[in-house]
């Protein structure tokens, strides 16, 4: 009763019954496939880092170098005493916590109530839903609505607007409805309301998936920059993805700067990227399987 | 009855007595104050990205001025998004900051002036002498003027003695190369032959090292055509005066087949057309290339310099006067080539629903900091206090100008510096200022008077084109000219890789091109 | 979604006050999702009339749309613009490619990983894989760049194997290679997780009769494991059928610098790309216009999934509608 639901979809094929276990010619060619693939895609992130830790002067004169003879962390050191990125990672960590748990939030109780089937007006709700999926207003009008709103220059305005997901919506609507009838008839014998069966069943069968949907929208948080870049105009209120493209997006130099800055762009830029993909790097690893959890009841069931 | 007149006298007199006390100081109720009566105002640019406020100097205007600023600033990447989200959206700052060009000039200034989305300037400037002039050295201001009216202030690139009838588009080389490898000419002054000769010596010397002679910067490919074309972009005149498409000119076509000799002789980065913002550069100080055509201003010209230190920081001799030294060349013609520009590109802005009241405060800051007073301000900051006059000249109080870990002077937060870029990039500063390399701004400067002599002797040809045609808005021009010469360039680039023939090259320009021209010519009465 | 009809169906035997009252705490659930999707999505809904009218700033919306009405002229107009049906050719070209080759490089990746048996390697690989992911283009574009250009490393590599240098942006073959091989890049590890999941869920009980009848595994894969994950393939198809014509505009720009690179220029414009090309130039695309596009991709889109629907349901499939 205890793992119902996630536990339940086979994740792994460890179960898997196969012929026999001793490894053949076709599972050496399968391993090594395998392995130029990963290697492949970890590459560029090896040469990226290998950049980003070569002194200028080194890297400049062999723009190909896979090895750095020399090791200098003088643009982290620039990553990390810059006052913007930090103001960036504040604010993205403020989307991060705050914006993730009220997506979370309102994502998940529309999941649920779109789960369940004994209600007057579901089917109206379903399709004007779906509608929103294909058809969208366009920029001006959703400015404007920001705008009477009162949200512009506000880090709302980052946070508001995202509170329901529709793919991550039906994700959680996809899951409810994969629990067991028998939950919710039961609960109803004993005369609890769908608000009382909700907290008291539902949602604590469910922590797996609301871990999910939960990394989903802090990914999602963790990159966003469209509506900061659209709305807001403090320099304060930028989030780390603006204040990256600010560093990686080459300026003319229009205005005569007297004293340069004398960094060499590629490390800095580098080490920039890096610094913001470390996190996601550090804690992938470990939140990768609820991601794919949350793929596969999405899709599978949708 | 008499009462009731009494009363009427009475209230129509103190009615009037407000209106007049209002008048004098003609404050505006709609506008807002802080606390302690500072009038504030919004004012969002580019150049603020820079910059994060919160210095005595800003304060200081403040007070002076009874403002307060409230400064934000756009993305490089993202500006002409964000200030059209703005317009759309009726949601500018009081004043604000856009780019405006000859291929945009319909959509977004005239537009924006038509749908009286922008305040203009008052009639009278005379009260603000400093923007007077610097209006008056505006080239092409006739087009800028909307029913006779000046809807912005177009924002220099110099206020006093940089004339900018050409712009620094040109050639650096890596002198010592040249001299090492026998092809230095004196001077840097080198015929087209002597070019060529330059190019094809690289090129041996650096093969063996996967290096190359030449690159341009991605939007100045192919520069070569510079020295047979008439204009630099879209519309030249034949012989009649009538409007042609420059790019399919006999002069043009020459051009580029000197461009396309160049790249299968092997002298350019074979890979140029791969370029993204600011990767020649890089080959540049990488010292992967030889020879860069680039915008060489002050800001471009020091930073090459200070990178390509840095890249040969382990090499004892190493002189960077001799790895950036400019390229005078002339053309089969026997003549220099420089692109002619404007002495501005973007223009500050007055939000419609500002109030007189308030743009003329504006204006009084922006006069201010313009005069020399204000000029003074923006670079060394409190007289008496951050510097000091000894006679004639100025001293700076060591003690008060930050000093970066080298020693060096250091950048001054200085608030009424970025306040200045609403009207003045700001070139006119950099002979004053104690951070500015003197070796570097004194080389150019040279460069520039020999060229104007050049220009004098009628041995300079400045590619230009015509106002009445570049400034015209006419329906369709202002749709497709922009379009038409990303394409053009776009075609231009295959014909000099070789991909496509002449015969293939000349069917590219289709309808559009005929038309806009038909177009051009009935407006203009050619 | 039968499934939900049917019962609907059934539950109006009961009386409308009734089930009015039963649902009540459901209701009061859903009350936030409709203000949301009321609020957010709804109101500015009638903003697509915009594509039949001109936008003036100081009328606004409401007024342009009833001052400023236009007619079909924005349509006409992009679908007069030069190269446009050219570029619409392209967007097919590549966005259906793109389909068919994150389809059939997601399945690969899907049965290679399911078919490893080193438990530990397994996991490591599919966390490697799936993790590109999550970077933007303008990432990867830099990433690609550095290693693919002419001074690139594997242009080095290739040198130091003794063979001549490639120019993969100077080719317009080339180039398209390496935007469809950035694309399995970023998304192929991404896309198999679905696929490996639903191997994983096949019953093992086909494996072993398989077994007993002497399957070879490259037998099993084709009979058993390929079939096995049919239904959410063509699900799949049908619902990536719908971005086909948003082929990639963060990709392509990126990778051509900003869309400078006129040597391979014309086989990528697409028509995001094209309208950016002469929008950011002259600002010559009103926002009526750039409304007018933005509704003949989802028209097209939203015909290209029920068509694509239609076709799966006529041959027997599962569709989505």
């Amino acid at each position: 009763m205890k793992k119902v639901g996630i536990a339940r979809l086979p994740l792994a094929n460890k179960d898997k019954p196969g012929p026999s276990t001793k490894i053949g010619p076709l599972d050496i060619i399968i391993f090594f496939i395998l392995l130029i693939y990963a290697l492949a895609v970890i590459f560029p992130f090896y040469y990226l880092f290998v950049v980003s830790i070569t002194p200028t002067e080194i890297y400049a004169n062999n723009p190909s170098l896979l090895f750095t003879p020399k090791v200098t962390f003088e643009a982290y050191q620039n990553v990390y005493t810059n006052q913007a990125i930090w103001n960036g990672f504040g604010i993205t960590m403020i989307l991060l916590i705050g914006g993730t748990a009220y997506q979370l939030f309102f994502t998940v109780i529309t999941g649920y109530a779109m789960s369940r089937n004994n209600w007057f007006g579901k089917n109206f709700v379903m399709n004007m839903i779906l509608v929103t999926m294909f058809f969208g207003g366009g920029l001006i009008p959703y400015y404007l609505l920001i705008k009477s709103l009162g949200m512009l220059d506000t880090i709302w305005v980052m946070i508001i607007p995202g509170a329901i997901d529709t793919f991550n919506m039906l994700l959680m609507r996809n899951y409810f409805a994969s629990l067991p009838k028998e939950l919710e008839e039961s609960a109803k014998v004993d005369g609890a309301n769908d608000v009382q069966i909700f907290v008291k069943i539902f949602l604590p069968l469910s922590l797996p998936m609301l871990a999910t949907i939960g990394l989903f929208f802090a990914v999602g948080n963790w990159n966003s920059w469209y509506n900061g870049m659209l709305f807001n105009h403090s320099q304060n209120l930028k989030t780390l993805q603006q204040v990256l493209q600010d560093i990686i997006v080459t300026k003319s130099s229009t205005i005569p700067n007297p004293h340069p800055n004398q960094i060499n762009d590629d490390s800095l830029k580098n080490a920039a990227i890096f610094f913001t993909i470390l996190p996601m790097m550090c804690f992938y690893p470990f939140c990768q399987r609820y991601f794919v959890k949350g793929i596969v009841v999405g899709a599978i069931k949708g | 009855m008499r009462k009731k007149s009494f009363l009427l006298l009475a209230a129509s007199t103190m009615a009037l007595g407000m209106l007049s006390v209002t008048g004098c100081d003609r404050k505006n109720k709609n506008d807002k104050y802080t606390k302690d009566g500072k009038l504030i105002v919004s004012i969002r640019n580019l150049y603020f990205d820079a910059y994060r406020g919160g210095d005595a100097y800003l304060d200081e205007i403040e007070k002076k001025f009874m403002m307060k600023f409230d400064l934000s600033s756009y993305d490089w990447s993202n500006w002409s998004t964000q200030v059209n989200g703005s317009i759309n959206g009726d949601t500018m700052e009081d004043v604000f900051h856009a780019n405006i060009d000859s291929y945009n000039f319909a959509n977004t200034y005239k537009f924006w002036a038509e749908e009286e989305m922008i305040k203009p300037l008052p009639e009278d400037l005379s009260k603000w002498p400093n923007i007077q002039t610097m209006i008056n050295n505006t080239t092409n201001i006739d087009a800028l003027k909307i029913n006779g009216k000046l809807y912005g202030i177009p924002i220099a690139k110099d206020t006093t003695d940089y004339n900018t009838s050409f712009s620094p588009f040109t050639y650096v080389y890596r002198r010592d190369w040249a001299k090492k490898w026998g092809v230095y000419k004196e001077n840097d002054e080198y015929t087209w032959a002597e070019f060529e000769a330059l190019l094809a010596k690289f090129k041996t010397e650096l093969a063996p090292t996967n290096r190359y002679a030449l690159g341009d910067v991605e939007w100045g490919y192919p520069s070569i055509p510079n020295f047979y074309k008439q204009v630099p972009h879209c519309f030249a005149q034949d012989a009649d005066g009538k409007y042609v498409n420059n790019y399919t000119t006999d002069a043009y076509i020459a051009g580029m087949k000197e461009a396309k000799r160049f790249m299968s002789q092997g002298y350019y980065y074979p890979d140029q057309n791969s370029a993204a913002d600011g990767d020649m550069n890089k080959k540049y100080y990488s010292n992967q290339i030889g020879v860069l055509y680039e915008n060489l201003s002050y800001t471009n010209f020091v930073n090459l310099k200070g990178q390509l230190r840095k890249t040969n920081a382990s090499i004892q001799e190493f002189n960077v006067d001799d790895a950036v030294a400019l390229m005078k060349i002339k053309g089969s013609d026997g003549k220099y080539a420089l692109e002619g520009t404007d002495n501005w590109f973007s223009m500050t802005f007055f939000d419609y629903k500002i109030t007189d009241y308030k743009q003329e405060k504006v204006l009084d800051v922006l006069d201010y900091l313009l005069s020399e007073e204000g000029t003074l301000f923006s670079v060394y900051g409190i007289e008496d206090y951050d510097w000091v006059r000894e006679g004639d000249e100025i001293k700076i109080v060591e003690e008060y100008w930050p000093k970066d870990e080298r020693g060096d002077y250091a950048l001054k937060n200085n608030g009424g510096r970025y306040l200045r870029y609403l009207v003045s990039l700001g070139y006119d500063l950099l002979p004053m200022d104690p951070l500015t390399d003197k070796a570097s701004i004194n080389y150019l400067n040279e460069w520039d008077a020999e060229m104007r002599e050049h220009l004098a002797h009628g041995e300079l040809k400045v590619l230009k084109e015509n106002a009445e045609v570049m400034w015209l808005t006419s329906p369709k021009k202002s749709l497709y000219s922009g379009g038409m010469r990303e394409d053009a360039l776009k075609n231009v680039m295959k014909f000099t890789y070789g991909d496509i023939n002449e015969n293939q090259y000349m069917g590219k320009f289709g309808n559009l091109w005929t038309e806009v021209l038909k177009e051009i010519n009935d407006i203009l009465g050619k | 979604m039968e499934k939900v009809l049917i019962k609907t169906k059934q539950s109006f035997k009961f009386s409308l006050k009734k089930r009015f009252l039963n649902s009540r705490f459901l209701m009061l659930m859903i009350i936030p999702a409709i203000i949301f999707y009321a609020v957010f999505n709804y109101v500015p809904m009638y903003g697509v009339l915009l594509s039949f009218s001109r936008y003036s700033p100081r009328l606004g919306l409401m007024g342009s749309i009833f001052q400023n009405w236009i007619g079909f002229q924005n349509f006409e107009f992009i679908f007069n613009f030069p190269d446009f049906w050219n570029a619409f050719k392209n967007t097919l070209i590549i966005g259906s490619i793109k389909v068919v080759i994150s389809f059939i490089s997601a399945v690969t990746v899907a049965l290679l990983i399911n078919e490893i048996r080193m438990r530990f390697f397994k996991k490591g690989v599919q966390i490697i894989v799936t993790f590109p992911h999550f970077l933007s283009w303008v990432v990867v574009a830099s990433l690609f760049k550095m290693l693919f250009d002419e001074t690139g490393s594997i242009n080095h590599m290739l040198e130091m194997a003794g063979m001549s240098k490639v120019l993969f942006f100077g080719n317009p073959k080339l180039f398209l290679t390496l935007i469809f091989s950035s694309d399995i890049w970023k998304e192929a590890g991404w896309s198999s997780i679905i696929y490996i999941a639903t191997m994983a869920g096949i019953s093992p009980d086909l494996y072993e009769a398989a077994d007993i009848d002497g399957a070879s595994r490259l037998q099993k894969i084709w009979h058993i494991t390929l079939p096995g994950i049919r239904p959410t393939a063509i699900l799949l198809l049908i619902m990536s059928v719908g971005g086909v014509l948003g082929a990639g505009f963060d990709q392509i720009f990126n990778l051509t610098g900003s869309l400078h690179n006129g040597r391979v220029m014309d086989s990528v414009q697409i028509i995001d790309t094209l309208i950016y090309q002469y929008t950011f130039q002259s600002k010559t695309i009103t926002e009526g216009q750039a409304t007018a596009v933005g509704m003949f991709k989802s028209l097209v889109g939203f015909a290209l999934v029920i068509t694509t629907d239609r076709i799966a349901k006529a041959c027997g499939e599962r569709g989505i509608i």
